[in-house]
């Protein structure tokens, strides 16, 4: 009779193994039961991830958690992927922060987990920015595009999925990455995050309008006149609309007062 | 060959249907089947020919007619050595003894499963190669071995394909395409595979009902599997394509070594799913031989054989595919 025997799984075979996650199921930041084992790497074999989202570090920051690694020593392994470039050099995925206050703490090897594939690893480098709520919505919207456009990617639901954000959520944040560089540049740069902006900014139908509601751009030569002052005469009733006056600045108010005291004394010279 | 001239004993049919052998001996008597060998000598070493058996197992397993639409299967391992082409060759030629319709095809370059069906090795028969560049009609392609199992058998010259494929349009299912057309002649459509990812074998891959992996007890061939899978699932997910059912059968399990059993528990706990459960199929030289004699186990091995019980166990899972209902039992 056949009788087949089950021995416990060594970490030796695990990790020659264990299957390779890929589409559909859920990347597990330490949720899976075995982890895999980590390696000690040199810090100078560990460069940043080619694809990485963030890229601003906080110097105080740095420096408080380089303390921290000087009594503690790093808890959490990085995650790092080979170099496609470079032999011997692996990038960082996650981690960047605890390489640079591991540098400033004078450390030599850091604890590092390999992980296989490209795309496993631009989506942990996502996820890990998408955690932090100062990313900027641009460079999340570019992220996320980039994700979306590589093989396997196909769906936003998919993706939406994988992150634990509304579809609606995702989807906003894909139109950001649809607009012009100039534009993006530009928000970037001067930090401009606010919702209402970007709001404003996806209902303009040409790269020009954007433009001006950034005030980008210096409005055209030929101007708009402007209504000031209303006088109607309606039957009997003047109607007075004068609203407008309290728009003006003190300069603008000035030569108001000017035309219309020379109005003034066109009427007195009627009157006469 | 001489595998028209042999027979089967009742001993060996009465464990392919795990049934007792005095049923089967009532079945020969109540259709009075004259055995091959009309011997004075006791029971046990007369010998009933393929058709008759055929017959038998055909009525006891209730298979009144053809589904209408053969199953195909493929094994398919990119890691060479496995066994692939054993169990490939056990499991076609049993399919074929036990009434079922079978064809066989060679997709490996190396021939070895057309050498075990009795095809020398510069055979100038057509191949695929031939049948999908379209120079010879399927059906004149097909080679009888014996009833119930053909064959398309292969040599070098399948090598070709990987051009000729390259520059079709659907490239990945050509093959798909061209069985259509006869899938109403067979209950299985098996084939053998190149241990190797190239297009000929995602035609395969692509036209397969049913995948069937064979793999050793240890590492290499479990770190093997895991780059298979992953092949595989990116490959049909880049196809947008369903993949197939998956069948993982391990093989060369010894009982006494401890890195096969860690490797089941591996197998168990990864690919539940692709499991028959509690089985693996046992190294033994009887499959060995079966390859060296170009001779099906249940024609020479003696019915307590350990090989020929695990693939007489393998066999259930195809049979079941086929026929969901099944139960096997003797209709005595």
């Amino acid at each position: 009779m056949r009788n087949i025997k089950f021995k416990e799984i060594s970490p030796e075979l695990n990790r020659i193994s264990a299957p390779i996650k890929n589409e559909g199921s859920r990347i597990s930041m330490g949720q899976e039961k075995f982890v895999g084992e980590y390696y000690y790497i040199e810090v100078d074999r560990l460069v940043p991830f080619k694809n990485q989202a963030r890229k601003i570090f906080d110097e105080i920051e740095l420096s408080n958690l380089s303390d921290t690694i000087k009594e503690h020593g790093i808890r959490q392994p990085l995650t790092v992927i080979k170099s496609l470039d470079i032999d011997s050099v692996f990038e960082v995925v996650s981690g960047e922060r605890r390489l640079r206050a591991a540098i400033m703490a004078g450390l030599k090897t850091v604890p590092c987990i390999i992980i296989e594939g490209q795309d496993t690893a631009e989506e942990i480098a996502l996820i890990e920015n998408i955690q932090r709520q100062d990313l900027h919505p641009i460079e999340l919207g570019d992220g996320l595009a980039s994700l979306i456009l590589k093989a396997g990617w196909g769906e936003v639901s998919k993706l939406a999925d994988r992150l634990g954000k509304d579809h609606s959520t995702i989807s906003n944040y894909l139109s950001y990455s649809k607009l012009p560089e100039k534009v993006k540049t530009h928000l970037v740069e001067n930090n401009i995050r606010s919702r209402d902006v970007l709001r404003k900014l996806m209902k303009c139908a040409t790269d020009l309008e954007m433009e001006e509601v950034l005030g980008l751009k210096t409005k055209s030569k030929k101007f708009v006149a402007k209504s000031l002052l209303r006088i109607n005469l309606i039957g009997r009733e003047f109607k007075i609309q004068d609203q407008s006056i309290y728009k003006l600045d003190q300069e603008d108010l000035q030569h108001l007062k000017e035309h219309l005291l020379s109005v003034v004394a066109k009427i007195d010279n009627e009157l006469k | 060959m001489n595998i028209e001239n042999s027979g089967l004993t009742q001993k060996i049919i009465a464990t392919l249907l795990k049934q007792n052998h005095s049923s089967i001996s009532r079945w020969f008597s109540k259709n009075s089947v004259i055995p091959m060998n009309k011997s004075s000598e006791s029971s046990r070493n007369l010998r009933y020919s393929i058709g008759d058996c055929r017959q038998l197992f055909s009525e006891s397993l209730g298979i009144k007619e053809s589904t209408g639409e053969a199953c195909v299967t493929s094994f398919y391992n990119f890691k060479g050595g496995t066994g692939k082409t054993s169990i490939c060759y056990q499991v076609s030629s049993h399919l074929a003894l036990m009434g079922l319709n079978i064809l066989v095809i060679d997709a490996d370059p190396q021939g070895h499963l057309s050498t075990s069906l009795g095809f020398d090795n510069n055979h100038d028969y057509p191949t695929l190669s031939d049948v999908i560049s379209g120079t010879v009609p399927l059906d004149r392609a097909i080679r009888e071995v014996f009833p119930g199992l053909s064959c398309l058998p292969s040599n070098l010259a399948v090598t070709r394909l990987e051009v000729t494929l390259n520059e079709m349009a659907k490239r990945e299912e050509r093959l798909k395409m061209l069985l259509a057309s006869c899938k109403d002649k067979y209950d299985f459509i098996i084939f053998d595979t190149n241990p190797t990812i190239s297009l000929l074998n995602r035609n395969i891959m692509v036209a397969s009902d049913i995948i069937s992996i064979v793999c050793e007890t240890q590492p290499y061939s479990l770190n093997g599997l895991k780059i298979l899978m992953d092949d595989m699932t990116r490959f049909f997910y880049n196809m947008q394509m369903d993949l197939p059912e998956i069948i993982v059968i391990p093989n060369k399990y010894e009982d006494r070594s401890s890195n096969a059993a860690e490797a089941m528990t591996v197998l168990r706990q990864y690919y539940a799913d692709y499991m028959i459960p509690d089985f693996a199929i046992r190294k033994s030289e009887d499959i060995t031989t079966s390859a060296k004699q170009s001779l099906p186990l249940a024609f020479f091995v003696r019915a307590n054989s350990i090989a020929l019980e695990d693939i007489s166990d393998l066999l259930r899972f195809y049979l079941k595919r086929l026929y969901p209902k099944f139960k096997y039992e003797v209709a005595a």
